[in-house]
């Protein structure tokens, strides 16, 4: 079938165009011939009536001429053989009367017309015929003389100046010429009598014409020369030179041309109609091949997927008979072929369900069923087929039949076995964790920050956006689905149940400094981030601030949506306080060692320079013979080692400063402890005649070591006294000045003064001295800072070099 | 006589000074010693000799380096600052108590001093410093 489409269609496609024009030829060349024919008929019958018409005219037109030989040879008895005429008047009237055609009676002699009757021709009295206007008369006139026989001639106007048409006899009288009978009939009368004169009422068309006696030329005196492509019948007229033309008034155009070019458009239309209705045809015959193709190429894909899809389909009738199957439903229940009885079959199984709700639902056989079937198949392996059922509908020519769509889901199921198993697992140990879990739902966040135009910016651009509008956050904040939490989490919030936490977690997460938390989490999401982690913070159910180190990660799958996170927090609030701890234990330690290591440094320094010089004059003196510098020797010997023992209770001093790791305070009155100070330096005082003024009020007290604060004071005035300016009064003013934040004691001379921009660096060091006092052992000042330190307090120094020192202790 | 080395001793420890003393009298007529209390005493005769002229520059300096007033490294860098051509020739030894390798590590920073020599001093040591010289 498709091939005879395909031939028809072959010679459809050559060319619409060549096959409407040939149609259009043959009913052209068809509609010539027939009109042609149709042309033939109607010339031959026209033919026929004009020839009818033509033998009725000529037998009218006979009468005349007949009468008007009649006449001449009536008139010209009266011509004696004298040439005298006799009763001219009473012929004449009588000829007329025998002769009605006949309109006037002539005689004319020698070629002058003598006699004529009637009277309304007296006009051409004593006129000669043969010098008239008319040349065609006097042709005929002369014709008739030549020939000595009748002629007649015209028509031509005569005398009277009437249309007419005369017959001349010429009359001889014993051999000699005489001159001419003439009769005359009006033109009119003929035309008339032969009906030929009123051409409008009639059907044919009449021409007549007459041969120049002249030039032999044809002159039309009626109608003119008819066209050839009309049917003409011609003839010439018996006793006259004239001929005769009678044709039909239909044109050729008419009869033939009209419909031949009719018949040319109507086979013009034709051929357009007949080539779109083959291009139609055409095209219809292409969308139907191409729709054939289309629906094998279809038909060969559908077979593609049938036959290699991952799932079994098959279709089977009522009976059990099964028409076809795939390659996986073939598979599943060990069939042989593709088309078998499986009335036997396990297939039967479902057929039966189907059956069983076909039952059921007997108005609905289409809808699906479906089910799960356990097949064990040849190898005894145990399979679980999943399958769905549906009726294909019945036709007339088709009993119903059944499509089986079949699923292997063993797997699967062992899958969402193992699935379960493990949610199981994953929910003990999410419930159990000693870390605080939170599963969350970002979706609506991330839609808000899609609308807002934050998704897809930089990480700081979104911290800027929440910096300049923290009021939009706490929004955010709810947007955020709490899905499920952890017993940790509600531990953490020091709440006592996970549901109190829920209740309450609105509130706490749209406040600082969670809100903070979530405008990183935020930025993180926008620069498309999908785990960080981050130091944080959150406040307790009670308020307490705490510290977490909080760890936020999408679940693979979820990265579109956000809609499924986990977010872990540690409390390391405790750990944060334990490492602060160790870190201010670890700077106090290093601190402690490097004043250690100083220390030993100095003290080595200082021991060295001591024990390098008494083991430089030991090796003096062995090596000396000389008593006296033996002598002089040994008295260095014994200062040397007076330093060394002085160097070394000073130690102790400052060995005794460090060893005091728990020493105690208690209230002290200031001025007391600075009044006795003085008394115990009375002798160093008066000696130097030195003033001090004590200017500290009775009831300043500080929370003090009783002994830390007399060995500053001692040391401190002393020093003032040791380097007094010589030459002026030593004066030692001692303040005190307290206020809300702190407590200053100040120690003023007008001493010596130090210059600190040397040595202001290694003022308080241990054994420093700037001056060549020998009271000076460089231990006072740095026993005194370490002590003022040792309680928490400070100790400034302000000095001119030979203008004054004050020293200032800060109590805490 | 010619051949003497003139010797600058720059320390506050009147003993050490005597010590020194008695040890460059053994060591023969080689030095002609003077001495200076601190780095600033030192500072200041070395230019009483630049202006005066009279007073050769020391060829050898035994330098101090714990003193009251001006510690050895502050007299080094106001050594280093007076004319090169008066100090180009000059020796400068450091002599000290000190066992701390921080004051070690720093006579390197100074190309003046060529050793550091830790106390006591003894003649062996002033014999190696007049055969460097």
């Amino acid at each position: 079938m498709r091939d005879r489409i395909s031939d028809n269609q072959n010679i459809l496609s050559k060319s619409p165009l060549l096959i409407s024009i040939l149609a259009a030829v043959v009913v052209f060349v068809t509609s010539i011939l027939i009109i042609e024919q149709r042309r033939s008929i109607i010339t031959t019958h026209a033919r026929l009536e004009l020839s009818a018409e033509m033998k009725r005219v000529n037998e009218e037109l006979n009468l005349f001429f007949e009468d008007m030989y009649s006449g001449l040879a009536a008139i010209a008895r009266i011509i004696d053989n004298n040439g005298e005429v006799h009763h001219f008047e009473e012929t004449a009237k009588e000829v007329l009367k025998n002769n009605p055609r006949l309109s006037n009676i002539s005689l004319i002699p020698g070629g002058i017309v003598k006699y004529t009757y009637p009277e309304t021709n007296e006009a051409a009295l004593n006129k000669s015929i043969l010098n008239t206007r008319s040349r065609e008369e006097v042709a005929g006139a002369l014709a008739a003389y030549h020939s000595k026989k009748i002629k007649i001639a015209g028509p031509f106007k005569n005398f009277a100046n009437m249309e007419c048409i005369a017959a001349r006899l010429p009359v001889f009288i014993n051999g000699k010429f005489w001159g001419f009978s003439s009769v005359v009939i009006k033109l009119e009368d003929l035309l008339k009598a032969t009906g030929i004169s009123d051409t409008a009422q009639l059907k044919y068309q009449y021409s007549l014409s007459y041969i120049s006696h002249l030039n032999q030329k044809e002159v039309f005196f009626l109608g003119h020369r008819p066209d050839k492509r009309q049917t003409v019948v011609d003839e010439d007229v018996p006793y006259i030179n004239w001929r005769f033309y009678i044709y039909s008034k239909e044109s050729g155009i008419r009869i033939f041309l009209l419909p031949a070019i009719l018949s040319l458009l109507g086979s013009i239309i034709i051929a357009i109609i007949i080539r779109k209705r083959l291009e139609r045809t055409l095209r219809l015959k292409n969308l139907i091949s191409q729709k054939d193709r289309q629906i094998a190429d279809a038909e060969k894909d559908f077979k593609a997927i049938f036959d290699n899809a991952p799932i079994g389909l098959a279709l089977v009738n009522s009976d059990g008979v099964l028409f076809n199957a795939n390659n996986r439903f073939i598979s599943f229940f060990d069939l042989e072929t593709s088309s078998a009885e499986v009335s036997q079959h396990p297939v039967k199984h479902i057929l039966n369900a189907i059956a069983h709700s076909a039952e059921e639902s007997s108005e609905d056989h289409t809808q699906p069923i479906s089910g799960r079937y356990k097949h064990i198949n040849t190898e005894g392996k145990e399979l679980w087929i999943n399958y769905k059922s549906f009726a294909l509908p019945s036709t007339a020519e088709r009993k119903e039949k059944y499509v089986i769509i079949a699923e292997d889901v063993t797997e699967k199921l062992i899958a969402e076995q193992k699935l379960k198993v493990s949610e199981k697992k994953y929910r003990y140990l999410f419930n159990e964790s000693p870390v605080a879990l939170w599963e969350e739902d970002f979706s609506d966040a991330v839609k808000l920050l899609s609308e807002k135009g934050l998704s897809g910016k930089p990480e700081k651009d979104v911290i800027e956006y929440f910096n300049k509008r923290p009021d939009q956050l706490p929004q955010y904040a709810r947007l955020v689905k709490v899905k499920s939490v952890n017993d940790e989490c509600f531990r953490q919030y020091k709440l006592s149940s996970k549901e109190e936490l829920l209740q309450n977690l609105v509130q706490y997460l749209s406040q600082e400094p969670s809100v903070t938390t979530i405008k990183y989490i935020l930025a993180a999401i926008c620069s498309g981030k999908h785990q960080f982690k981050s130091e944080s913070s959150f406040r307790t159910a009670e308020g307490e601030l705490r510290y977490s180190v909080l760890s936020w990660q999408v679940i693979p799958g979820h990265e579109e949506h956000y809609d499924q996170v986990i977010l872990t927090t540690v409390d390391v609030t405790d750990l944060k306080k334990s490492k602060e701890d160790l870190k201010k234990s670890m700077e106090i330690l290093n601190s402690q060692n490097k004043r250690l290591l100083d220390f030993s440094y100095i003290v080595s320094h200082n021991l060295r320079s001591h024990t390098s010089n008494i083991q430089s004059l030991s090796d003096l003196i062995l090596s000396t013979e000389s008593i006296e510098e033996k002598t002089e020797l040994i008295s260095h010997l014994h200062k040397v080692v007076n330093i060394l023992n002085n160097t070394i209770e000073g130690l102790n001093d400052v060995v005794s400063i460090h060893s005091d790791l728990d020493v105690k305070r208690q209230h002290i009155n200031l001025k007391a402890v600075a009044d006795r100070t003085i008394n115990i330096l009375n002798n160093k005082i008066k000696h130097k005649d030195a003033v001090i003024l004590n200017t500290i009020p009775k009831n300043a007290t500080i929370y003090y070591n009783k002994a830390y604060i007399e060995s500053i004071l001692l040391n401190l005035i002393s020093n003032s006294l040791k380097y007094s300016k010589p030459g002026i009064c030593p004066l030692i003013s001692i303040t005190y000045s307290e206020n809300e934040s702190q407590k200053v004691l100040a120690v003023s001379d007008n001493g010596i003064g130090i210059d600190l921009e040397k040595n202001g660096h290694t003022l308080f060091g241990l054994f420093k001295t700037f001056t060549h006092n020998p009271d000076s052992k460089g231990v006072g000042l740095y026993i005194t800072k370490r002590q003022i330190e040792a309680m928490g307090g400070e100790i400034t120094v302000e000095s001119t070099v030979n203008a004054g020192t004050t020293f200032k202790i800060y109590f805490k | 006589m010619m051949n003497q080395k003139n010797i600058l001793v720059v320390d506050d420890d009147p003993v050490f000074k005597l010590i020194a003393r008695k040890l460059f009298e053994r060591s023969g007529d080689m030095f002609n010693v003077a001495f200076a209390e601190n780095g600033l005493d030192a500072l200041q005769q070395l230019k009483k000799r630049i202006e005066s002229n009279d007073t050769p520059m020391p060829d050898i300096i035994l330098l101090d380096i714990e003193m009251p007033i001006m510690n050895g490294w502050a007299f080094m860098d106001e050594f280093i600052k007076l004319p090169e051509e008066q100090t180009k020739g000059i020796d400068v030894y450091t002599v000290s108590s000190s066992i701390a390798q921080e004051d070690k590590n720093k006579t390197a920073s100074y190309s003046q001093i060529k050793a550091y020599i830790t106390k006591p001093l003894t003649l062996d040591i002033i014999k190696q410093i007049a055969e460097a010289s």
